[in-house]
This record gives C-alpha cells, sequence and structure tokens, in this order.
C-alpha cells in the first residue's frame, strides 16, 4: 500500500506542479574537492560501451569513441582506463573519499561489464585489466547501503523527491529533472513528456542510432567514403555521450541544489566507504563463490543495510515518521525510572505509549533518539484502555547524565547496530576448515519421493489465495 | 490490435490521424545483432548450436541429423504455412516410430487462439531439440543477450521465457493429433551469449510453469476481447479506430513503454488518480477524480466514507512531510 507521505507528496507536486522532498536529511556526505563522473553510451542488446563521456564533473569531459564496437580493437578505451586510474591513485595518496557520479543504472551496469569483461581478460592490456579491477570494485562498492563512492544521481534523487508523475515515469532521468528545473512558464508535465521521448538509458537517441546502423555498413570500407562515415559515426557518438554526460551535470546540480543536510555520522559513514573502497583497489579479489564467503559478504551488507536505516531513522524526522507509522518508532513518556542506586544497574525505565500502532515485542532492543540509552524490552502491558505500558531494562546509558539527557517524552528506535562480524568470521573459518559435505559437496541429497502423485503447486497457491 | 492484427503504429495512426514519432520496436541494430548471433550458431550445419546443445543431451555432436526450416523454405512471407507442414510431418514420423532429426531449426507451430482453430497465432521458436529421456522435441531460444556469473538479466529472461511459453502450448497443440501431447514437458532450453562476443554460454534448461499459466491466461483475454469486438460491431460492422473511443480505457503504469497507445489512452484519463501511478490510481478508483482528492488535500469537507478515509489519509501523509526542516515537504524551490 503506498505510504500516505508520498501519496500526499505526489498530490502536492501535481497540483503545485513542482517535485516534493520527501526527506529532510541524505545519508551522502558531501563531494570531495574532485568528483568524477561516467557517462557511458552502449550497444543496444549488445551491452557493449561504444563511447564514453568521462572525466571531472563541472569541466569538459573527455569523449571517447569506438565506431566498430564489436570489433576486438579495444585501445580506444586507454584514456577512459588512464582517467580511471589517476583518478583513484590520487584520491587514495591524498586520503581524499574517491566518488563517482553516474547518470542512472543502466551506467552502473556498462561499468559492472566493463568489470566483468576485462578484469581477467588475458587478451586485454594491463590498463585494461586494471580497469576492469577497478570497475569491479566500484561495482562492489556500490552494493552497501551505506556507501559514499558510487553515487547514481537518478536513485540519488528519486530517493529525496517525488514528482507529479507515475513512479515508473520518475525512472527515467530526464523526465524526473523536467520537475525540478522546468523552464520559467512551462507545465512540467509537457515537458517531462518531451524530455522522455529521448533516452536517458546509456543509448543513443533510435534515429541516431539506425543512423550509425546504417553507416557501419560503409565504415568497414577503405575509402574515402569509409572514412567519412567513420568521422559521422564518430561524431554521433560524440554528441551521444555528451548529452547524457549534461543529464549528468544537471542531476548532479539539481540534488546539491536541494540542500538538504547530511545525517549525524555521515562522517563515519564516509570514512568506512573509503576504507572499505580502498582495500578493494589494492587487492582485488574475485567475487565469492562459496559458502563461508557469500555469508561473510551478506552479513556485511546486511551491516551496511542497518547502519544507513539507523542514521536515516535518527536523523531524519520524516523516515522516523513513517517508521513511526508501521511500529518500529515508539513516541513514549516516561513514567518512572526505577535504579536502586544511582548511576548503576539495574535500571528499569516504564514509558507510557499510546501510539495505534506498535511493532516492538518482549526482548525488542530499543534506544533513545540520541543513542545514549540502549535496553532490553522486558515487558509490554495495558495500563489503561489506547495506552500500553512498555518496561525497558537499560543495557547502557545507566548515568544520571545519559538518562537525564532523554526528554520525558520522546522517541525509542530499534535500529540498534549489532556488528557481530568478528564472531561470525570465526565461524565461517570454521566452516571451511570442516567442509561438511551439506554445504560444500556439489549433489544434494536425494529427494524424498512424496506419495500420491505430483502435486500442483501453483493451484494449491492459487486456491490459498482465493481462500 | 493482436486479436485485430493490426499493427500497433497503423492503429495509431488511424486513431490520431499522425504518424508516430518516437521510438518503436527493436532497434536495428539490436535486430542485427540477434540475427548475427543466431547466423553464427547456425552457420555449417549448425556445428556451434549441435555442439553446445549435445553436452546438455548426450549426443554425439557429429550424429546430430539437423534440418534447418529456413533453409530449406527461405524467405519471410508466405513460408510459415510450408514450414508449418513440415513441422508436423516431422512429428508424425515421430509418433510413428520413423527416424527423426535431432534438431530442428526455424520449425513452425501454431497456437490455437480460438478453440475451433479458426483464429491461430503462428510461433516460430529458433530451433526445438530432440529430447532422448522423453522422445519429444523440446522448443529453444538463442538470443544475443549476455550472461555474466551464470545468470542472464532478469527482464531479459522474463520476455524470452514467456516467448518459449508460448511456444510449448504450440507445441502441444500440435501433438494432440498424434497422441503426443502428454510427452511434452514444461522446460524449454535457452542459449545466450557470453560478454566476449558472440560465442554461445552454456545452454540450460528452464521449467516454465508460471509464464504457462501467463500466456493461457492472455489467450482468455484474447479470446474474450474478440468476442467483445464481435459484439459491438454487430451494428454496423464499425472499423477498430471508429470502436476506440468505446473501448473502455484500463491504463496502466506497465502500459507505458509497453503500448504505443499509452500516451493517448492516460491522455484519456487525465482526470483520474491513475495518472499519477496505479497505487494512487486504485486508492482513489473511479469516485474520486483527480481534482477531488487535489480539493481533499487543500482541506475540502468529506463528502462520504471513501473521501473521509482519503482525507485522513492525505492529513496523515501532510503531518510526515510537515515534520521535517522548514521548506521540507514543500515544493523544491
Amino acid at each position: 500500500m503506498i505510504d500516505n507521505s508520498i501519496l500526499t507528496a505526489r498530490l502536492l507536486a501535481h497540483r503545485d506542479r513542482r517535485a516534493v522532498r520527501v526527506r529532510d536529511r541524505r545519508t551522502v556526505c558531501d563531494d570531495p574537492l574532485i568528483v568524477f563522473g561516467i557517462a557511458p553510451i552502449r550497444v543496444v542488446a549488445e551491452q557493449r560501451v561504444q563511447a564514453i563521456a568521462f572525466g571531472q564533473v563541472g569541466e569538459t569531459p573527455q569523449i571517447v569513441v569506438s565506431w566498430n564496437p564489436l570489433s576486438r580493437e579495444s585501445a580506444n578505451m586507454n584514456p577512459f582506463a588512464e582517467a580511471l586510474n589517476d583518478y583513484f591513485q590520487t584520491a587514495i595518496s591524498s586520503d581524499q573519499l574517491p566518488r563517482i557520479w553516474l547518470p542512472h543504472p543502466a551506467a552502473v551496469e556498462l561499468i559492472d561489464i566493463l568489470g566483468y569483461r576485462y578484469r581477467t581478460n588475458s587478451q586485454a592490456s594491463d590498463a585494461l585489466k586494471r580497469m576492469g579491477a577497478q570497475c569491479r570494485a566500484i561495482i562492489e562498492e556500490a552494493a552497501y547501503n551505506d556507501q559514499q563512492v558510487v553515487m547514481v544521481a537518478s536513485e540519488l534523487l528519486n530517493r529525496h523527491i517525488v514528482t507529479g508523475q507515475s513512479g515508473v515515469e520518475e525512472l527515467h532521468l530526464g523526465a524526473l529533472l523536467a520537475w525540478v528545473n522546468s523552464p520559467a512558464g512551462v507545465d512540467p508535465r509537457e515537458e517531462a513528456d518531451r524530455r522522455s521521448a529521448m533516452p536517458a538509458a546509456a543509448m543513443l537517441d533510435w534515429r541516431d542510432d539506425e543512423r550509425v546502423e546504417e553507416l557501419r555498413r560503409q565504415a568497414k570500407e577503405e575509402s574515402p567514403r569509409g572514412l567519412a562515415a567513420r568521422s559521422r559515426i564518430e561524431r554521433i557518438l560524440t554528441n551521444g555521450a555528451q548529452a547524457e554526460w549534461n543529464l549528468l551535470e544537471e542531476a548532479r546540480t539539481a540534488f546539491w541544489a536541494l540542500a538538504i543536510p547530511p545525517v549525524s555520522g555521515v562522517d563515519i559513514l564516509r570514512s568506512e566507504s573509503q576504507r572499505r573502497f580502498a582495500d578493494a583497489l589494492s587487492t582485488p579479489l574475485n567475487p565469492p563463490t562459496r559458502v563461508h564467503s557469500l555469508g561473510r559478504l551478506m552479513d556485511d551488507y546486511e551491516l551496511a543495510f542497518d547502519v544507513a536505516e539507523d542514521r536515516e531513522i535518527s536523523s531524519d524526522s520524516m523516515s522516523r515518521e513513517r517508521a513511526r507509522r508501521a511500529g518500529r518508532v515508539v513516541r513514549a513518556e516516561i513514567e518512572q525510572i526505577v535504579q536502586p542506586r544511582s548511576s548503576r544497574k539495574p535500571c528499569t525505565i516504564k514509558l507510557l505509549c499510546d501510539q495505534p500502532v506498535i511493532r516492538i515485542r518482549r526482548g525488542t532492543a530499543l534506544k533513545s533518539l540520541n543513542g545514549r540509552v540502549h535496553g532490553i524490552v522486558t515487558d509490554l502491558a495495558e495500563a489503561r484502555p489506547g495506552l500500553v505500558r512498555i518496561n525497558i531494562d537499560v543495557t547502557k546509558g545507566v548515568r544520571r547524565g545519559d538518562l537525564s539527557s532523554i526528554p520525558r517524552t520522546g522517541d525509542w528506535i530499534d535500529t540498534i547496530i549489532v556488528d557481530l562480524r568478528f564472531r561470525r568470521r570465526q565461524i565461517y573459518g570454521r566452516l571451511r576448515n570442516a567442509a561438511p559435505a551439506i554445504v560444500y559437496q556439489g549433489t544434494l541429497p536425494s529427494p524424498i519421493v512424496r506419495q500420491g502423485g505430483p502435486i500442483d503447486w501453483i493451484s494449491i497457491a492459487e486456491a490459498l489465495r482465493r481462500s | 490490435m493482436v486479436a485485430e492484427g493490426v499493427r500497433e503504429p497503423e492503429l495509431f495512426r488511424r486513431v490520431t490521424g499522425r504518424e508516430y514519432d518516437r521510438e518503436y520496436g527493436e532497434r536495428a541494430s539490436a535486430r542485427s545483432r540477434g540475427a548475427k548471433f543466431e547466423e553464427n550458431l547456425c552457420m555449417n550445419n549448425a556445428a556451434l548450436l549441435r555442439s553446445a546443445l549435445a553436452r546438455l543431451y548426450g549426443y554425439n555432436p557429429e550424429e546430430m541429423v539437423v534440418r534447418n526450416f529456413a533453409d530449406e523454405v527461405p524467405g519471410v512471407k508466405g513460408v510459415r504455412v510450408i514450414r508449418l507442414n513440415r513441422t508436423r510431418q516431422v512429428l508424425r514420423d515421430l509418433a510413428a516410430g520413423n527416424e527423426v532429426p535431432h534438431l530442428l531449426i526455424q520449425p513452425q507451430l501454431s497456437l490455437p487462439i480460438e478453440l475451433d482453430r479458426s483464429f491461430v497465432e503462428y510461433v516460430a521458436p529458433d530451433f526445438m531439440v530432440l529430447d532422448g529421456r522423453t522422445n519429444i522435441y523440446r522448443p529453444g531460444e538463442m538470443k544475443s543477450f549476455i550472461i555474466r556469473e551464470g545468470r542472464a538479466d532478469k527482464a531479459d529472461l522474463n520476455l524470452t521465457r514467456r516467448q518459449a511459453a508460448a511456444q510449448i502450448l504450440a507445441l502441444r497443440s500440435e501433438c494432440v493429433p498424434y497422441d503426443l501431447a502428454g510427452r511434452v514437458t514444461s522446460a524449454a532450453t535457452f542459449i545466450f551469449a557470453t560478454p566476449y562476443g558472440l560465442s554461445p554460454a552454456a545452454p540450460f534448461e528452464d521449467v516454465l510453469e508460471g509464464p504457462i499459466r501467463e500466456i493461457g491466461r492472455a489467450i482468455e483475454v484474447l479470446r474474450a476481447a474478440r468476442r467483445r469486438l464481435e459484439s459491438r460491431r454487430q451494428q454496423d460492422g464499425a472499423r477498430l479506430e471508429m470502436l476506440y473511443d468505446e473501448i473502455p480505457v484500463s491504463f496502466q503504469e506497465s502500459c507505458l513503454g509497453s503500448c504505443i497507445m499509452a500516451g493517448e489512452c492516460k491522455k484519456k484519463m487525465a482526470a483520474s488518480g491513475r495518472v499519477l501511478g496505479d497505487e494512487i490510481g486504485d486508492l482513489l478508483g473511479e469516485d474520486i477524480s483527480l481534482e477531488r482528492a487535489v480539493e481533499l488535500l487543500g482541506g475540502a469537507e468529506p463528502e462520504n466514507p471513501a473521501e473521509r478515509e482519503i482525507a485522513e489519509r492525505l492529513s496523515d501523509g501532510a503531518s510526515i512531510l510537515g515534520s521535517g526542516e522548514p521548506g521540507t515537504g514543500r515544493r523544491v524551490a
């Protein structure tokens, strides 16, 4: 079901013909002084890069093109490989956060493919292999929810604003920007419709694509006509890559123009992301494929998700309000603090809450909004109709200063970070050493033979859905 | 449009009086890449295709017998019936226990939309391979989509799975006269490309129970659409474009990018919450217009329980949006 705030925001945007902000904090830190943009153009259905605009965002990009991207020739990619490497080397050596801006998920996919294609390709030059490894590192880092290295402009904007068009239409970066940057006097609905006619998915406009396809036949000729065709293809590709670059620049400018402040603790997110990315660059590893290494990766992703969620709910009041309606944040009044010895455990806080939806149970870990007091819910009971008493056994923050820091009526949230990576890694290490057959053997145990003929699971699912 | 056999750009032109000037259909570059991939697999008596499939089906690639209907009956127009008859002859031979080829390239099948076969859709798998385990052909698709780390892109795979599901249904239908339909399983074979050019990745089989159900439902919808069109035409036999304004619009977000008439239908629905997405469309329904929802947003008094519910949700939404910094939840300046 659509969230009430998104419903309202969409109607507001429709009425006012402007995008509406739906978050008041961002989980990404400020851009470093120099950021690197990548705006590729692919061959449709082939997922091969035929042009890339790249370089320092805010400056004129460098554009490399390939008139025949299906050939084995890949030297045209060398300037991109060199520029990317220079950027990363400079950022890492000067202890700066490297930051890559990409226009949309289609560009991310192309970076992924570049990584896949060149990282271990024995036919590729060392520079291209290094570029492949760096592209792989970009993709790996992008998978972490709390990461600060890879900024995908359309995703970032869609996370913070809602427009007066449907969600599907918002996926088109040009149409999305029409609601943020419409020229004065122009209806953003019409502007979005106009802009959506041009692709914003790392591909040429279809007319240009048809032209290039036609010219490619001529371009293979070793003649003045072939030479002219190659030159025309390169010009079309250059224009296409420049258009994608312009879109990227416009989106980045639009995002920063929202002037949304960062969540508290964003510096911690930045340093963790910077460290993780630098490690990935310095020691490129193969993607995990075995149970223990995949388990480690999943744990890392889960922790990153929890950290980002915690920062957001703690800092962004709109996200917190949404979480409150889902019952994960409770606004409660302190009824009593039971602490026989001052600043010592045991300490119990009794809260009274009249929220209609509460999704906490005995054993749920809660913390105060300022994060100084943590505890475990030991009891929930109805104090009187519509009022729930919640008892919390305080596990952290029993000092007088901590307890007095929490307001009499305030928010308690369930986003407590538990970092069990060290312990889990020990478990995965033992798992790897023991290598039990049920985990590592290629074949599954013999299936249990069912009685009574084959089961039509889809019919059963449909019957359940109807019942 | 499918029920009428009218091409989408043609109907668009007839309805609007102008040519469709946006992107439509598969791009020439994608088509040529796909054709090149298939050509590569099928050249030299389908050497690459044989080699790829032999591993999966336990054949010796050198001993596989191939019939390529695209070579036997070249062309695009007017070849379907000839290819269909030849495909049926192969099925007849199979039922009779005669020797049949291991691999059929570009066979032709027909998928009945009407149960009496008065309306069929022609379906042409890229290939069909004889599966020795069940002694029946299995439809297969060759696509130039790439596979990375053993996985194909979900969107690419979904479309191909539906395509293959229609082929399985068509094959079952073709097998009925020869009492072979029971042998046709719900699996199809797929061959995609590697990221390194036109070489094929290892083929894989996929069981398509879900897509087969989807296609089955789509056939029922198509049949029902034909009935409705026929009943509307009983009076004057009007052409489809003349009926366009009478046909109820069921515009959805998924229409955008998949139907050429989406923009026109969206215009027709301009007063509905549907233009802001399916969820808002479902929530407001037909009784509350977009204009009325905006009035409720501005504090208008609800006039019935449905409006009251919307007003309460909008009020709650506004309180969330108003909970942030000054200026948030407001329009972007």
